[in-house]
């Protein structure tokens, strides 16, 4: 255990060296990009749909009872982009791209392809994991704010159909909230920084944790599966804990 | 051979004369190579290994000169291919010495083993295509990551070892290695393994698993390998029969050590009983 | 792989992405920049008040109930600096260029509190045109933040509320102090007194044994270490049932109650009718305790239990579940 956390670590320093310097795969780039991000965007566009509609449904409910209904658009905005959000998004992307990166490398693994790449000349590390790394560290920020704007868009669904709201009275209140938490650098809210920030750590861990499973598998076929499983459940926990760290440490440096 | 000066040449005695005079001892040395002088060029010293608890290799010493095939034999799980994976430098002995070239390449620094990887191809036991990319990409994966030749070259180099392993390139150059039956795949690899035009060739079981046409196809193929490329190749297998086609020097390695090594007829004649056992 | 490679439609949907997020990105720092009011040019306007009651930077800044800024900043006032105003702190608005005739000499800004959350807002009344318009650093008038009548009212209601309380405390306390009610009828009772006699005998036939030193309770008494935890944890029973004499705790006045007692005796009577059924054999539960066979599952399960608890302990590792996380 304490071992894995080391090489854990170790494999972090790597790939972030190298990804400071040459050689580097742009198009192996370009298709983890659209592997795990474009091809990730449809189930984060479902996800976040029947999220920002069952919220403001739940709001609605909620608050019915205290003639707030008015406050679903601040409700659904701030949960949505702070929270729910990023990690929804990261847990869907752990299972789709997360599951089929450790697949693919275990795969490679355990079928000497990763020992061809190295007879090759080829660093593994800067072939397989730079750009994944890479790619998800830029693409989880980029498909949460879609499925960020697909749940208020799903919000407002709900708002508009059932609750007689007015698209305008509604999306205003969510552009208010986002408004009262704060600026930095005068135009930034401050709300952004944390849902942005977020899914980028949570891209780090998620492709960082996949190729580390999936370049110890060991054991033929059934080691694909076990690295796999290892891989999924492993970024699901270190998203899950990376969160509340994360929103404790955005909340001492932007006090609100 | 240095009164030879072809027309357009450089001076005699300038550095760029004697580059060439170099390059062109090394070429002739090359082609003509193979007499009992030779130098090996891959050689194992007193090669120990252990995976945690478990001793692979006890002592290993072997070699294989120029223009040489070197079968090592022995039976599954012994270490064949741990000893493949050595001369890769994919792993580094406990102790011992493995000298590629007559350098010893645990002591090389990262660039330098990445140079002398490039002078080695290995074909794997299950042949390793990427299975992501199709037969040209495959071939030419090697041509890109350390040539700087241009598209059309690389085509045509692609296109010429396809040939040479007896494969029709037009036909299965736009394939996914999914789409190969076995012998195919194998053909393929051993096509990337030669694209660069490495000296030194390794195989690892080249014929396991393939039926007996086949394995004699394989066979033949690294036969011609040496007859053509004047290459040094080492194969690990388990098939006494293959062996004694193609190799030029056999070794048997039992318990982590070397327990007889000669020619392929040597091993035929000796007395040994577990060597007559194994040979079956 | 190419050298030269032509734009692949993975590139294309990439970059097709990468800038419909951009855009969706601008847009909402667009639209909650306008909300917010960062991008409009603003003037400083200063109020003094006494309290800054919870206004944090940021805080919305209203004329007449519509947003017109921010908050910027909330200073305090060094004392040496205050004069003989009241006022502590300094807050500094930032307020929209384009309402600046708005705000005049008679404006007044004061804290007020916006909707359910209580949010903190400050609101300026617009000033009359014939007073002069503010410029920017100028010092705004102030107005209260809160009514002191209703501030006053309601702390009367709790002031009385407290006194009530301390009233009826006391009262009790006297009672308790004075031996009255559950706790001085239960020191007089007859029949508590031959119930402890009673259970005085029963415990005596059961001590005897230990006395005599035979099994492991007899041993217990001879350790020195659970002597000294033994003194200790009476010695802490002592300030406790001295604190319940003196009736301190809830549980002085539960013992004060005279309710109470009456409660218990019914139920003990209850108690009693139902153990009296049950000696006869009625009911329920007086066939279960009469009835043979009842008795001899029972034996059977403790025999059972035992033996899976022999097997436990010699095999632990076969009944606890391994903790997976895969
Ligand atoms: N990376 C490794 N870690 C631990 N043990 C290994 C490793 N690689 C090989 N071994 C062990 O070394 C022994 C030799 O393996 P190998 O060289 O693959 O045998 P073979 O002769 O069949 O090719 C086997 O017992 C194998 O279990
Ligand atoms: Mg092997």
């Amino acid at each position: 255990m304490a071992f894995a956390v080391e090489a854990y670590f170790r494999l972090l320093v790597r790939v972030t060296r190298a990804c400071l310097s040459r050689p580097f795969y742009r198009g192996d780039l370009v298709q983890q990009m659209d592997t795990i991000g474009v091809a990730s965007i449809f189930i984060v566009m479902l996800t976040g749909l029947f999220t920002g509609m069952v919220l403001a449904l739940q709001a609605a409910v909620e608050m019915e009872r205290f003639g707030a209904t008015v406050y679903i658009g601040r409700l659904v905005g701030a949960s949505t982009i702070r929270e729910l959000g990023p990690v929804l998004t990261a847990l869907i992307v752990t299972g789709r791209a997360g599951a089929g990166m450790a697949a693919a490398l275990g795969a490679m693994r355990v079928t000497e392809q990763v020992d061809a790449l190295r007879t090759m000349g080829v660093d593994p590390i800067r072939k397989l994991v730079v750009p994944r790394f890479l790619a998800a560290l830029v693409m989880l920020p980029v498909v949460t704010i879609i499925g960020d704007a697909v749940a208020i868009l799903g919000g407002l669904l709900i708002a508009v159909l059932m609750l007689d709201f007015t698209a305008q009275l509604y999306i205003n209140s969510v552009w208010e909230t986002l408004a009262q938490t704060g600026f930095v650098l005068t135009v930034i809210p401050i709300d952004l920084i944390q849902g942005l920030g977020k899914p980028f750590a949570f891209g780090g861990i998620i492709a960082l944790t996949s190729c580390f499973h999936g370049l110890r598998a060991e054991g033929g076929t059934e080691g694909v599966g076990r690295a796999t499983t290892r891989a999924v459940v492993t970024s699901s926990i270190l998203i899950l804990a990376m969160d509340y760290f994360l929103t404790q440490i955005l909340l001492t440096m932007f006090p609100s | 051979m240095s009164g030879r000066t072809p027309d357009g040449a450089p001076e005699p005695g300038s550095e760029a004369f004697e580059a060439e005079l170099r390059d062109e001892i090394r070429r002739e040395l090359e082609t003509h190579g193979g007499g009992s002088a030779q130098p090996e060029i891959v050689e194992l010293r007193d090669v120990w290994l252990s995976f945690g608890t478990h001793e692979v290799l006890r002592g290993v010493s072997l070699g294989v000169a120029r223009g040489g095939t070197l079968c090592i034999l022995g039976g599954s799980g012994v270490g064949k291919s741990t000893i493949l994976r050595l001369m890769l430098r994919l792993l580094l002995p406990d102790r011992g010495e493995v000298l590629i070239e007559g350098r010893d390449i645990s002591a090389v620094s990262r660039p330098e083993a990445l140079a002398l990887r490039e002078r080695m191809g290995m074909v794997f036991q299950g042949s390793a295509l990427f299975d992501s990319l199709n037969v040209f990409d495959n071939v030419a994966f090697p041509l890109y990551e350390h040539t700087k030749l241009a598209d059309g070259e690389i085509r045509d180099r692609v296109e010429e070892v396809l040939s040479f392993v007896d494969l029709d390139p037009a036909m299965v150059l736009p394939l996914l290695p999914s789409a190969l039956s076995g012998g195919m795949r194998k053909r393929v690899a051993i096509a990337r393994a030669i694209v660069h035009r490495p000296p030194i060739l390794l195989f690892d079981e080249p014929t396991s698993g393939l039926d007996p046409i086949t394995t004699r196809r394989i066979d033949e193929l690294i036969l011609k390998l040496r007859r053509e490329l004047h290459v040094c190749v080492v194969v690990v297998t388990h098939d006494v029969r293959s062996a004694a086609r193609i190799a030029t020097e056999t070794a048997l390695l039992k318990d982590g050590k070397i327990i007889f090594s000669g020619t392929p007829e040597e091993m035929h004649a000796t007395e040994d009983r577990y060597v007559r056992a194994f040979r079956g | 792989m190419r050298r030269s490679e032509p734009i692949t439609w993975d590139q294309m949907r990439v970059g097709f992405v990468l800038i419909v997020s951009l855009v969706l990105l601008a847009l909402c720092v667009l639209f909650v920049g306008r909300i917010g009011d960062v991008f409009g040019e603003r003037y400083q306007l200063v109020a003094l008040m006494e309290s800054a009651s919870g206004l944090r930077p940021g805080a919305p800044v209203q004329v007449a109930g519509r947003g017109v800024g921010q908050v910027e900043r909330v200073e305090f006032i060094a004392p040496e600096e205050r004069g003989d105003s009241e006022a502590a702190v300094a807050v500094w608005l930032g307020v929209n260029v384009d309402i600046r005739e708005q705000i005049r000499r008679g404006s007044r800004a004061r804290v007020r509190t916006q909707g359910l959350l209580g949010d903190r807002l400050i609101d300026i009344e617009p000033g009359s045109p014939d007073s002069a318009i503010l410029v920017p650093g100028d010092t705004i008038g102030t107005a209260p933040a809160l009514s002191y009548d209703e501030l006053l009212g309601q702390a009367a209601d709790a002031v009385l509320g407290l006194t009530q309380l301390s009233n009826d405390l006391s009262a009790t306390l006297a009672r308790v102090s004075s031996g009255e009610g559950s706790l001085g009828r239960l020191l007089v009772d007859e029949a508590l007194y031959d119930g402890l006699v009673d259970l005085n005998e029963n415990l005596a036939a059961v001590l005897g044994p230990i006395a005599d030193g035979e099994g492991s309770f007899a041993r217990l008494l001879e350790d020195e270490e659970f002597y000294d935890r033994l003194v200790s944890s009476t010695a802490r029973f002592d300030t406790v049932t001295a604190a319940l004499a003196a009736g301190e705790g809830t549980l002085g006045r539960l013992l004060a109650s005279d309710s109470l007692y009456r409660a218990v005796a019914s139920s003990a009577t209850r108690a009693n009718a139902i153990l009296g059924l049950i000696e006869n054999g009625e009911g329920a539960v007086g066939q279960l305790i009469g009835d043979e066979t009842l008795y001899e599952e029972f034996l059977k399960v403790v025999v059972d239990l035992n033996a899976f608890l022999t097997e436990v302990r010699a095999n632990p590792g076969k009944f606890i579940p391994p903790i997976r996380v895969f």
